[in-house]
C-alpha cells in the first residue's frame, strides 16, 4: 500500500482553482486527478476502484468558520 | 516532504488554499473492520477529539449502534457523535485512538483533534509560510 498519500495531497494544494469547482463535494484523487466527484459519498467510493485519497471540499459557509 | 530525525518522523504539508482561505489539511488513513478509508481532514488544536462526517462511519461499515454516544460541545452549541477505536495512519505512523462521527457535524469538513494526534506528534502551524510540520514525539 502506498503509505502517505503524499502525491495527492500536492495535488490538493497547487489546485486551488479546480477545488474551488467542487466546494461542499466529496472528491476522490489518484495521483494526479480527480476521478470521482459528488456531494454523496457512496456515490463517489462506488466510482473509484483505485486507492484514491478522499477530500470533502470546504464550501463557502466553511471559509470563516470556527473549528471549536 | 518527509526525513527522519534522530529516528523521529518528521511531516511537513504545505496548506491547502480554497477561495481566499488556507486550510491546514493534511492526509490521514482511518483503518477499522480491516477496512481502510484514506482522506485529507484539517488539523484542529480547538478540538478535543476528531470528527468525521457521518458517511466516512459508513463507509467503513462502522456499526453505530455499538459505538459509544458522546455529546460534544463547541462555540455553537452541542452535537451528538458516535465514539469507535480506529488505527489512524500519519505518515509512518499508526496511532491507535478513539475518534468520533457524527451527522450532525454541520460543517463540510473532516476534524483530526488533539486525541490521538497531538499526543503522538508535536503539531506546528508556520502561517507565514501556511505550512503544518508534525514531528513524532
Amino acid at each position: 500500500m502506498r503509505v502517505g498519500f503524499e502525491e495527492e495531497h500536492k495535488w490538493v494544494v497547487r489546485n486551488s482553482k479546480e477545488l474551488e469547482k467542487h466546494r461542499g463535494e466529496w472528491i476522490a484523487i489518484y495521483k494526479d486527478k480527480i476521478i470521482a466527484s459528488n456531494k454523496n459519498l457512496g456515490v463517489v467510493r462506488k466510482t473509484v476502484k483505485n486507492k484514491a485519497l478522499f477530500f470533502l471540499v470546504p464550501g463557502k459557509d466553511e471559509e470563516n468558520y470556527i473549528f471549536a | 516532504m518527509r526525513r527522519i530525525i534522530s529516528l523521529r518522523e518528521v511531516l511537513e504539508y504545505s496548506c491547502s488554499k480554497i477561495g481566499e482561505k488556507y486550510f491546514p489539511v493534511i492526509p490521514v488513513i482511518i483503518s477499522v473492520n480491516n477496512k481502510e478509508f484514506p482522506l485529507e481532514a484539517l488539523i484542529d488544536s480547538g478540538a478535543t477529539a476528531s470528527i468525521f462526517k457521518i458517511e466516512v462511519a459508513e463507509s467503513l461499515d462502522i456499526d453505530l449502534e455499538k459505538c459509544r454516544r458522546v455529546v460534544l460541545r463547541g462555540i455553537g452549541g452541542s452535537i451528538t457523535a458516535y465514539a469507535q477505536r480506529v488505527a489512524l495512519k500519519i505518515g509512518e505512523k499508526d496511532i491507535d485512538t478513539e475518534v468520533t462521527f457524527s451527522k450532525e457535524l454541520d460543517v463540510k469538513i473532516n476534524l483530526l483533534g488533539r486525541e490521538g494526534v497531538f499526543d503522538s506528534f508535536e503539531v506546528c502551524y508556520n502561517d507565514k509560510e501556511k505550512k503544518v510540520k508534525l514531528t513524532e514525539y
